[in-house]
């Protein structure tokens, strides 16, 4: 056996488990899930802050963070057979957390519990100053569930 | 992967269910069944004893309490037959028979009061480490699906389609560049990752059956799976 071949000759990580299980269902496979999935790869931090620089959303109107999350839900919602656009996702919770952390609104009519798991959740493979920004988001967001 | 009809997500809905065929076919296919089962969950049973304190609460090394289970319950079909009846998935089942089988124990050494004193710990850390056992389990199921596929792919001349594979949905890398890579089209590296990603599929779907899921719950299985590993 090529002792080369990547995987499948040690135990998986639990990262690359949650990887192919994405992969495995495809369009199935919840956004959050294929976005975290992206997010473990191994330049999935640099990956990641790509996507939000170049957003600048910080410096966006509460309008215009609400024109952002619309046209990323826009983008996510014909996944390819591969699944949703990480990115696409990203951009949703990116906008969602600005809002929250910029100018204290909640944007998204999604369940409060959901979306401050997704910002949680995606919060530690996130490099600074965007890892703040989604935990505090997140932990304002769950701060309004009674 | 011949055979199947698809259904929607492309999981197959015609699969003979396995333990149909092994506790239908006499003593050989229960042997088959037997074999099947301890070789499938010794592992994630002896993991989870040691790790509940239940092996230590009868003074065993987990190894013994598992091995006593299996030769307590297996020595004749019922046991199988039983757990076909209940519609609960087989590793819950062993779970909570080996919860039993440490009961048992118990009661046959109730002369031994250090024994009984431990069963609070135990009952205590149960429920952490019923999902620790969940994520052993999916994890136990992925790496056997992953090395069965790139196996079986390496066995007929085409380990190239599992490199390719995993770098374009584990290093993420895209069918342009993993293309390149292996001197083929972007095209073409879409539809090799497919195949494979059918191979995994399929492979992950047999583990699933044989756990006693049924075809119309693989797909919500295989999403539970991932829940169970967002929770890690």
């Amino acid at each position: 056996m090529d002792t080369d071949i990547v995987g499948g000759l040690r135990p998986m990580s639990p990262e690359q488990a949650s990887q192919l299980l994405s992969a495995v269902l495809g369009r199935h496979a919840a956004p959050i899930d294929r976005l975290l999935a992206r997010c473990s790869a191994s330049d999935g931090k640099s990956w990641s802050s790509g996507v939000l620089a170049s957003a600048n959303i910080e410096t966006t109107s509460l309008e215009g963070c609400r024109a952002l999350k619309d046209q990323a839900k826009a983008d996510l919602a014909a996944p390819s057979e591969e699944g949703h656009d990480p990115a696409a996702f990203l951009r949703y919770l990116h906008a969602i957390a600005a809002a929250s952390d910029v100018h204290g609104t909640t944007i998204s009519s999604a369940a409060p519990t959901e979306v401050a798991s997704g910002l949680a959740a995606t919060a530690p493979h996130l490099a600074e100053p965007w890892c703040d920004m989604f935990l505090r988001a997140a932990q304002r967001i769950r701060g309004q569930v009674v | 992967m011949g055979g199947y009809s698809a259904i929607s997500g492309g999981f197959p809905s015609t699969r003979l269910q396995p333990w149909q065929l092994w506790l239908g076919s006499g003593e050989s296919g229960f042997a088959r069944a037997r074999d099947h089962l301890m070789n499938a969950y010794r592992g994630p049973l002896e993991q989870y004893c040691g790790a509940t304190g239940l092996s230590r609460s009868v003074a065993m090394e987990a190894g013994e309490v598992v091995s006593g289970f299996f030769a307590s319950r297996l020595t004749t079909i019922e046991y199988l037959a039983a757990w076909g009846r209940s519609g609960m998935p087989l590793r819950n089942w062993l779970r909570n028979g080996i919860h039993l089988h440490v009961h048992e124990l118990r009661r046959a050494r109730k002369r031994d009061v250090r024994v009984e004193s431990n069963t609070d710990a135990v009952e205590a850390t149960v429920e952490d480490e019923t999902a620790r056992f969940e994520r052993l389990w999916v994890l136990s199921v992925l790496d056997g699906a992953v090395n069965k596929v790139a196996r079986d792919l390496e066995a007929r001349g085409r380990a190239a389609e599992w490199r390719m594979f995993w770098q374009h949905h584990i290093e993420e890398q895209s069918h342009e560049t993993v293309g390149r890579a292996f001197g083929c089209s972007a095209a073409e590296s879409a539809q090799c990752c497919f195949r494979v990603r059918g191979m995994l599929r399929d492979a992950i779907a047999a583990t699933l059956c044989a756990d006693g899921v049924r075809d119309e719950a693989i797909l919500g299985e295989i999403l539970g799976m991932m829940e169970v590993l967002r929770g890690h």
